[in-house]
């Protein structure tokens, strides 16, 4: 494993062009006359997103953000990575409506699979978006009286180092850099790839070969496509950049890791020889283990985005075909991607499982089916993105259009052109193909929609979380001092308080709806779906306060009390994931 | 090593009677703390528990611990079973009083083998045992809402009576499922319709509704079991599971441990998952998909001979059904760890013959019933007191004197514990007794019924002999190991420096050099078959070293060649060698000269 940490020159290209960017915000105090629609042209914390952020960046972003934007955001580190890295979440809201576990919570992470590099900017952009939009837009400020935001942008901030700082492709690190003996010879990572021209890129490797099957492409001479038959070939491919570090014949067999972080979450998770990735036991990688305790410790998160790339998809669990999702809760899933699809156009809405690939142990399907969490993925950059028409469904467009792109779009830039380089065991060869900068990440000038449109579902995504409130108390009086109180419990959004699945496992507690009357008795409390209470449930212990399974999704619940005595009334709601609400009545003035 | 305070604190007033001559965890580690002092032991600790104690670990061995092939021992998994530490300790002390009196069958044994042991994986959970009111705990201190309720530990058993034990209630009620049984009015079973038979009682755990939620007892903050904590089929939402597989100090110390012990081959464990008497079976069906949820078939014969062997030893029968495995230690052990899993329930009550004045001789023993279906007894606490309500039929024999025309066969385990309390002389049993009871009113209400742990633990005057049979037991599973036989290569020389190089090795002990599962499941290391050459001579064919497939028991052998070039005139010195980290190495050394020859030297473990 070549274990050369030096920054190579794409990252001191970064470099360089943070230091401009600086110079840049520096000199950009004249305002524009034209204040264009979409991300704040004048914010307090300057931030460029055509650009990516390594771990130290988006680290001092972070802070800058949590520190400008006090009332509003929370910077917390839940815990270290492997290589000593903090875990940060940025928790987002207006800390003065109301105590953060008395609001919905949403949360989203980037970066699990630390190559998935966009997904990180997405998750940082979202923090500056909300934060920076809040003094001038209604709708964000309502969003962030209404809700709260856990913002975990790097879950796997050691790899996302070393896609940055040490030679990879647009494919990796997948995993993370915990040690770990992938092919059982008693030696750890000892045969990785091998950045053999030393540009931080790992490409590919091709001799010139008479009897080779391969040949330049007509119109794009650096790809190599099978040479048609009865003509002559010209080169061998001998696979990714490396050679056999350990003498056992084999080359690249055993990198950093190797693990998948996404395959290692507490529910329907199976071991590695059913599920590649899956490593030890369910968070045996500190990094998740310390992201679900801090989920598990906020159980009012009622739904979440965790951002991934690539191929322009919307997936929902369930990851494996021996599980299942609650019907009434795909139903949800399904109204919230429909819109997706509409604000994210031409993206596919995928049910992993069936449609994608299967997956044991993954994060989505623990948030839903340990937390009750109504959670999403979002694979970004689809490969219509190169040219408008999809162009072949394997999610990063075909060879020949990547290199088309790179010829008219990205002038060539988009590719490191085949080099002689001498091999260890090959002798003297080429290397060379696609930097590890883009296929699976936007090019700049692409990156910014993306983080705003796929924000914008989020924050779509986030606004249909259960928010309950009482409507309405509405008090008749009876025989003697005999009252009775109806309340209407509504919830507006599209999700209810209580997944199915969560009122099915008991996964939180039910709704409190509760009436104060300090002048009088409550004898009887009961509950029902309907307003005319035809089948009401009457809750024989302890009725002035009720025990609401869930309050549905844009619907109510009824609830009704006979008290004894005057005076006035209070009906308070608490939902562990749909908020808290409280209403007062008082009797009217006598004459 | 030092004893917390906690542990200082919780010190019982009264002794657990039914625990007299069990260590607590001070004792347990004073325990510790004195084999350590011996030759060939070093103890240590996995981590510290909630409750502030520390996960004990033996090491014994002579030798690099972690170069040698090994077992490990985990001694009461499932917190209440203490005769598990007792014999996992007496294991211990048993090896390491062998290395001290130099009795040459363990000094090989140990000079060839690690032997890990963890006497009291779950240190919280067993202290509980010993704390009043007497009950069997389900797992550790971690705050666990049992019912799901938002609310933690609201409603646990009540001591009604003030007898230091819960144990059940009975309530009269013309609606009760439950009965006394005709022929021992001691013993509840429930009501059958085919028998025409009454229910007049419903039956619960002691205890009072503390939280007036309707429910008695349903939520004791019973912790989370090591026992349901693990990987393998967990039983995620239900009580003492956690809140996911491998969540809890515990589980993740000894799971972190066995993974980075690459040496270890066998795991022995003592729980209620008894797969040595009721040895797990390979079904087709199982195996029929992606996911393995029963024994591979290359692994079944050799899980069903050294039960064989287990069974000989402790000369027992009619054990009580094992549990059934959903998280356990034992089953992941296996199907996700990959390791040859052995679990010992070590002892359960023996049959006892009723007083037959008629015949005047003990009868045959019949065979246990087949087991199925009685899976969550075993180690249910709660259930495994109110076991009364299962029908359990297993020791049917001997039931009653002969002659004598029907005996309603029904809970037959429970009127033979109550044989074997009298015979025994063990206060076990609590007479029901009538009490007052406020949830209940206008109803008459008993409390009674088996005492916990009593039918888990043996009196420890059984100690010693069941100490002895499983110190046997583990000789015999050290002398199952895989061994790794290396005869001389056979060098060819093919003239102008060209040798052609052709060994084998062989697997010449009982067990294959590792499970079918850890193998197909990439769980264990491979064997290693390496050439080391000095640097100048060159490979022609073969690398360095290839790594191989698992070699069967009893004969498995792989074979390599190698052709090779010495420059020069000057012979070269090469060796060969074969290692697997749970089963050891062998090398040879060959002599590479112009003439043909055959390596000289003799197989040595290095």
């Amino acid at each position: 494993m070549n274990r050369r940490s030096r920054r190579h020159p794409v990252a001191a290209g970064c470099g360089l062009i943070l230091v401009l960017a600086g110079l840049l915000t520096a000199g950009a105090e004249e305002p524009s006359p034209y204040e264009a629609v979409g991300a704040p042209s004048h914010p307090r914390v300057p931030a460029q997103w055509n650009r990516y952020h390594d771990f130290e960046q988006a680290t001092r972003l972070l802070k800058q953000l949590a520190e400008v934007h006090r009332g509003r955001a929370r910077l917390t580190s839940v815990g270290k990575s492997h290589g000593g890295r903090e875990l940060w979440v940025l928790t987002v809201t207006n800390f003065r409506s109301a105590p953060v576990t008395e609001k919905p919570a949403f949360w989203i992470d980037g970066g699990i699979h630390a190559n998935e590099i966009q997904s990180v900017e997405v998750v940082l952009y979202t923090a500056w978006y909300l934060l920076e939009s809040w003094s001038r837009n209604p709708t964000v400020r309502r969003l962030l009286d209404e809700q709260v935001f856990h913002l975990a942008p790097m879950l796997s901030p050691d790899s996302r180092d070393a896609h940055f700082y040490r030679p990879n492709s647009t494919h990796t690190p997948r995993t993370g850099p915990r040690p770990r003996d992938d092919d059982r010879d008693g030696r750890i990572d000892e045969d990785g790839p091998d950045d053999l021209d030393g540009d931080g890129h790992l490409t590919q490797m091709r001799v010139k070969d008479d009897q080779g099957r391969y040949v330049p492409h007509e119109d794009y001479p650096d790809l190599l496509v099978p040479v048609k038959p009865g003509r002559k070939g010209q080169y061998t491919l001998l696979g990714q950049e490396g050679f056999d570090n350990d003498g056992d014949g084999q080359v690249n067999e055993d990198g950093d890791g190797w693990y998948d972080p996404n395959r290692n979450w507490g529910w329907n998770w199976q071991p590695a020889y059913v599920q590649g990735g899956a490593d030890r036991y369910p968070f045996s990688i500190p990094e998740n283990r310390a992201v679900a305790d801090f989920i598990m410790q906020h159980p009012e998160i009622g739904g979440a985005q965790s951002f991934h790339n690539a191929g322009g998809m919307i997936l929902r669990g369930p990851g494996a075909k021996n599980d299942r999702y609650e019907p009434a809760d795909v139903r949800v899933l399904d109204e919230l991607a429909a819109k997706g699809r509409q604000m994210l156009p031409r993206y596919k809405y995928l049910e992993i499982a069936t449609e994608l690939y299967e997956v044991y142990g993954g994060e989505l399907d623990w948030l839903y089916q340990t937390q009750g969490v109504f959670a999403l993925t979002n694979e970004m950059f689809p490969d219509f993105n190169y040219f408008g028409d999809q162009t072949n469904g394997q999610h990063l467009g075909t060879p020949e259009a990547q290199h088309e792109f790179n010829k008219y779009l990205l002038l060539g830039e988009g590719l490191v052109a085949w080099k002689a380089v001498d091999h260890p065991q090959y002798g003297r060869i080429e290397v060379g193909g696609l930097k590890k900068t883009w296929v699976r990440q936007p090019p700049s000038f692409m990156l910014e929609e993306e983080c705003h449109r796929n924000m914008a579902f989020t924050l779509y995504h986030a606004d249909q979380l259960p928010l309950v409130r009482v409507r309405s108390i509405e008090v008749k009086p009876l025989d003697g001092e005999l009252r009775q109180v109806t309340a209407v419990i509504a919830n507006d959004r599209l999700c209810p308080t209580h997944a199915a699945v969560d009122v099915a496992r008991k996964i939180t507690p039910p709704d409190r709806v509760s009436i104060q009357a300090p002048q009088g008795r409550v004898l009887v409390g009961w509950q029902s779906s309907e307003p005319y209470f035809l089948k009401p449930i009457e809750q024989e212990r302890r009725p002035a306060e009720l025990r609401v399974a869930s309050v549905p999704g844009r619907g109510a619940v009824y609830v009704r009390w006979l008290i004894e005595g005057s005076g006035p009334l209070q009906v308070t709601v608490r939902s562990v994931k749909g908020g808290a609400h409280e209403r007062s009545w008082k009797p009217a003035e006598k004459r | 090593m030092s004893s917390s305070a906690l542990g200082l604190a919780s010190r019982p007033a009264v002794a657990n009677p039914l625990l007299a001559g069990y260590a607590d965890y001070q004792q347990l580690s004073r325990q510790v703390a004195e084999l350590d002092a011996l030759d060939g032991v070093t103890a240590s600790s996995l981590g510290r528990t909630a409750g502030g104690r520390e996960i004990h670990l033996l090491t014994i061995g002579t030798g690099r611990a972690e170069r040698k092939p090994a077992v490990l021992v985990v001694g009461t998994v499932h917190p209440p079973h203490l005769l598990g530490s007792e014999l996992a300790m007496s294991l211990a002390r048993g090896l390491a009083r062998g290395l001290a009196e130099d009795d040459p069958r363990l000094r090989r044994l140990l000079a060839a083998y690690t032997i890990y042991v963890i006497p009291r994986p779950d240190p919280d959970g067993s202290e509980k045992c010993f704390a009043r009111p007497w009950i069997e705990p389900a797992g550790n201190e971690r705050p666990a809402d049992d019912d799901r309720d938002g609310e933690v530990g609201e409603d646990p058993p009540n001591d009604l009576n003030g007898d230091g034990w819960i144990t059940l209630m009975r309530v009269q009620d013309a609606a009760g499922r439950h009965m006394p049984h005709p022929s021992d009015p001691r013993v509840m079973i429930e009501a059958d319709a085919r028998q025409n038979d009454r229910g007049r009682y419903q039956l619960y755990v002691e205890g009072q509704d503390d939280d007036e939620d309707g429910q008695f007892n349903e939520d004791g903050s019973g912790g989370v079991s090591l026992n349901r904590n693990f990987s393998y089929r967990y039983p995620a939402f239900t009580p003492a599971a956690g809140p996911h597989p491998v969540s809890e100090v515990e589980s993740r110390a000894l799971a972190d441990f066995a993974f980075e012990r690459t040496n270890i081959a066998i795991v022995l464990s003592f729980s209620p998952d008894d797969n040595l008497m009721h040895p797990w079976k390979s079904d087709p069906q199982g195996n029929a998909g992606a996911i393995k949820t029963s024994v591979l078939p290359d692994d079944a014969p050799y899980f069903d001979r050294i039960a064989g062997e287990y069974r000989k030893l402790l000369g027992a029968t009619e054990p009580p059904p094992a549990s059934q495995g959903a998280g356990s230690l034992a089953s992941w052990a296996y199907f996700h760890y990959g390791r040859w899993s052995f679990s010992a329930r070590g002892w359960w009550v023996p049959p006892v013959a009723a007083a037959d004045p008629a015949a005047g001789k003990g009868r045959n023993t019949d065979k246990p019933m087949p087991s199925a279906g009685e899976a969550s007894v075993a180690d249910d606490s709660a259930a495994g007191t109110a076991a009364g309500s299962k029908q359990a039929n297993r020791s049917k024999a001997n039931d009653a004197p002969s002659g004598a025309k029907s005996v309603d066969k029904r809970a037959a385990d429970e009127r033979n514990l109550l044989r074997w309390l009298d015979r025994e002389a063990i206060d076990g049993f609590v007479p029901w007794r009538r009490i007052d009871h406020p949830g209940f009113p206008g109803q008459r209400v008993e409390v009674g019924g088996f005492k916990p742990f009593v039918r888990l633990n043996p009196p420890a005057a059984e100690l010693p002999r069941l100490a002895a049979a499983h110190q046997e037991f583990l000789r015999h599973l050290l002398e199952q190991m895989p061994r790794f036989e290396l005869p001389p290569p056979q060098v060819t020389a093919l003239g102008a420096g060209l040798f052609r190089i052709k060994a084998t090795v062989l697997n010449v002990g009982y067990l294959p050099t590792s499970t079918e599962l850890g193998s197909m499941g990439k769980l264990t290391g491979r064997p290693q078959f390496a050439l080391e050459l000095p640097q100048e001579v060159v490979r022609l064919r073969g690398t360095r070293y290839v790594l191989l497939d698992r070699l069967a028991g009893r004969g498995g052998k792989a074979e390599q060649t190698w052709l090779v070039r010495v420059a020069g005139q000057a012979p070269a010195e090469g060796r060969v060698r074969v290692s697997a980290p749970s089963v050891g190495s062998r090398q040879r050394t060959l002599r590479l000269m112009a003439e043909p020859t055959v390596g000289p030297s003799k197989s040595k473990a290095p």
